[in-house]
C-alpha cells in the first residue's frame, strides 16, 4: 500500500506533461473543483463527471494499472457508506431517494479523487514543490503543502518497510501481518509520526524554509494559459449544471 | 575575545522531567574544533539544538557575538550550519540538488549561482552530477547523510554544529569528510560516539555527564580511559 502510494509521483507521461508545473497544478485543482461543483444525480451531471474524469486522466496519461488499484481501494472506502445509506431509516425512507444520495456520494467521490491522483501521476515529486514555488500563494501554505506531500511520501516507504520487516520478524505473511501491523499502529507508528513531524519541524525552522518569500518565476506559455482557459469555462459548464438542475 | 560559542548556567529539561542540561558552562573560542563525547542519552544532541534555539532553555547562550534571543536567532542561524542526527529530517525537498541550493537560495543567491554552489559541494563530498540530480529518496543512508552535509556546508557558515556525522558513512567516507572539515575556516562543535574521527577533526575533547561537562582537555585518552576503566554507564 505504502510503495503504491509512493509510485503514483511522476508516472503519468500523457500530453499535459509538456504544460508548466504550476499550470498542471492550477488546472488540477480546477478539475477538482468541477467535480465536486457538478451535480451527480442527474443524468447530465453524471455524462459530466464522467465525461472530465476520462479527459483529464487521459490527458495526464495516468496508467491503467494506477487508475485500476485506486479504485479498487476507493471500493473498498465506499461501499460501506453506501450499505449505510441505503438501510431504511425512519418513515420518510424510499429507495429511489437513497440510491440517488448514495450514488451522488459515489460519483464525486470517484470522479475527485481520480482527478487528483492523475494530476499527482503528471508531477515529478520535484515538480510538485517547484509548481507550487511558481503560484501566487504564501510562503507558509507553499511550504507547509510541499512538506505534507514529502513527509507523506516518506511515511509512505517507511511504512512499506516496517511491513516487510513485521513480516519477516512475525514470520506471518498476507492477513495475519496485516493484523499485526494494524494494532501496532497507534503504539509504534503514530508516535513515531509525531516525533518525526517535530524533528522535520526543526529542521524548518533552522534552515528557514517557511520564512519570507523567494523570487518567484511564474511565466506561462500560452499554452499553459490556453489550458487554464479550458480549465475555467469547463468549471463554468459544471456550476451551470449544478444550478439549472437545482 | 568574543566566544564563539558560550553557555553560561545552561539547563535544560524535557517536560517536567530532571534536566538533561543543567546549570553547564562551556566556552568555545573562534576556529576551536572541539568533539563532543558522552554516552547514550548524556543531552549532546539537545545542547546542539540549545546552541540554535530549537529547544527551550534556561541560562545565557552565546553565539557569534550575539545573545541568544528572539531577535537574534534567525540571524545566528543564518550563520551556523547543522548537521542533525537523522539525515531524512532535513532534507526538506525532493531532489538532491535542489535541496543543497536551498540555504544560499534563501540567503540571496541567484538560482544559477546557487546551484553551481551546490553542485561543487556535493561533489567535494563524492556525491556526482547524475546523483545530484535524482530524487533523494534514491540515495542509500551514507548518501543522505552526504546531502545533509552539503546542505549545511554549503552556505559556508561561521560555525558548524555536527551530530554524528560519521554515522553511516563508509571508511574512505570517513576519512573523506575529516579532511574536508580540516581545509575549511569554521569553529566546530561535533557530537560523536566515533573516537577515531574525533581524534582526526578535533584538537579539544569534551565529556557531557550528568547533565555538566565531565571532562575537557586536549587529550582524548583522558576521556576513553575513563570508559576503559568502567565509569558511569
Ligand atoms: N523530545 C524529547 N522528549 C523527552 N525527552 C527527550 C527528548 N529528546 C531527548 N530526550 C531525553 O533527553 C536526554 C538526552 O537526549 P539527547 O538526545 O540529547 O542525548 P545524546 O547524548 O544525543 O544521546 P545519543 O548518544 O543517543 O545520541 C535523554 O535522556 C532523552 O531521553
Ligand atoms: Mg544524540
Amino acid at each position: 500500500m505504502g510503495a503504491f502510494l509512493a509510485e503514483i509521483p511522476g508516472s503519468a507521461k500523457g500530453v499535459l506533461t509538456r504544460r508548466s508545473p504550476s499550470a498542471r497544478i492550477a488546472c488540477g485543482a480546477g478539475v477538482f473543483v468541477a467535480c465536486l461543483a457538478s451535480p451527480a444525480t442527474t443524468l447530465a451531471g453524471s455524462a459530466f463527471l464522467l465525461c472530465t474524469t476520462a479527459v483529464w486522466a487521459s490527458l495526464c496519461g495516468l496508467p491503467l494499472r494506477i487508475a485500476v488499484r485506486v479504485l479498487g481501494l476507493l471500493a473498498a472506502v465506499l461501499l460501506p457508506l453506501i450499505l449505510l445509506a441505503l438501510l431504511p431509516v425512519g418513515d420518510g425512507w424510499n429507495l429511489a431517494e437513497a440510491l440517488r444520495v448514495s450514488w451522488a456520494l459515489v460519483a464525486r467521490g470517484l470522479a475527485s479523487t481520480l482527478v487528483a491522483v492523475a494530476t499527482v501521476a503528471a508531477l515529478a515529486p520535484w515538480e510538485l514543490h517547484e509548481g507550487l514555488e511558481a503560484l501566487p500563494l504564501p510562503r507558509v501554505v507553499v511550504a507547509v503543502l510541499s512538506q505534507v506531500v514529502r513527509q507523506a511520501d516518506t511515511l509512505a516507504r517507511e511504512t512499506a518497510s516496517m511491513t516487510t520487516a513485521i513480516r519477516l520478524r512475525g514470520g506471518a505473511g498476507g492477513f495475519r501481518a496485516a493484523v499485526v501491523v494494524a494494532r501496532a499502529l497507534p503504539e509504534v507508528w503514530l508516535p513515531r509520526v509525531g516525533d518525526r513531524a517535530e524533528r522535520t519541524a526543526r529542521a524548518m525552522e533552522m534552515r528557514d524554509f517557511d520564512g519570507g518569500s523567494l523570487q518567484r518565476t511564474a511565466t506561462w506559455s500560452s499554452g499553459d494559459a490556453g489550458l487554464a482557459a479550458a480549465t475555467m469555462a469547463w468549471t463554468a459548464l459544471g456550476l451551470v449544471l449544478r444550478f439549472w438542475s437545482a | 575575545m568574543e566566544a564563539a560559542l558560550e553557555f553560561r548556567g545552561l539547563v535544560v529539561r524535557y517536560g517536567d522531567g530532571v534536566p538533561v542540561l543543567d546549570r553547564l558552562d562551556l566556552r568555545i573560542d573562534p576556529g576551536e574544533r572541539v568533539a563532543l563525547l558522552g554516552l547514550n542519552g548524556s543531552g549532546k544532541t539537545t545542547l546542539l539544538m540549545a546552541a540554535v534555539g530549537l529547544v527551550a532553555c534556561d541560562g545565557i547562550v552565546r553565539v557569534l557575538g550575539e545573545t541568544l534571543s528572539d531577535r537574534t536567532v534567525g540571524a545566528i542561524r543564518r550563520r551556523t550550519g547543522m548537521l542533525f542526527n537523522v539525515p531524512e529530517d532535513q532534507i526538506l525537498l525532493p531532489r538532491v540538488v535542489d535541496d543543497v541550493a536551498f540555504g544560499p537560495t534563501r540567503r540571496g543567491v541567484s538560482t544559477a549561482r546557487a546551484r553551481s554552489d551546490a553542485l561543487a559541494t556535493l561533489a567535494s563530498l563524492g556525491i556526482d552530477e547524475a546523483v545530484a540530480a535524482g530524487s533523494v529518496h534514491a540515495l542509500s543512508h551514507g548518501q543522505k547523510q552526504r546531502v545533509a552535509l552539503a546542505g549545511a556546508l554549503v552556505t559556508r557558515p561561521d560555525l558548524l554544529l555536527l551530530d554524528e556525522p560519521s554515522a553511516g558513512l563508509d571508511p574512505p567516507g570517513r576519512t573523506a569528510l575529516a579532511r574536508l572539515l580540516a581545509g575549511i575556516d569554521v569553529t566546530l562543535l561535533v557530537a560523536t560516539h566515533d573516537t577515531e574521527f574525533a581524534r582526526r577533526t578535533c584538537s579539544r575533547f569534551i565529556l557531557l555527564e550528568g547533565g555538566r561537562v565531565a571532562w575537557d582537555g586536549a587529550d582524548l585518552a583522558g576521556i576513553t580511559s575513563r570508559w576503559d576503566a568502567g565509569g558511569p554507564g
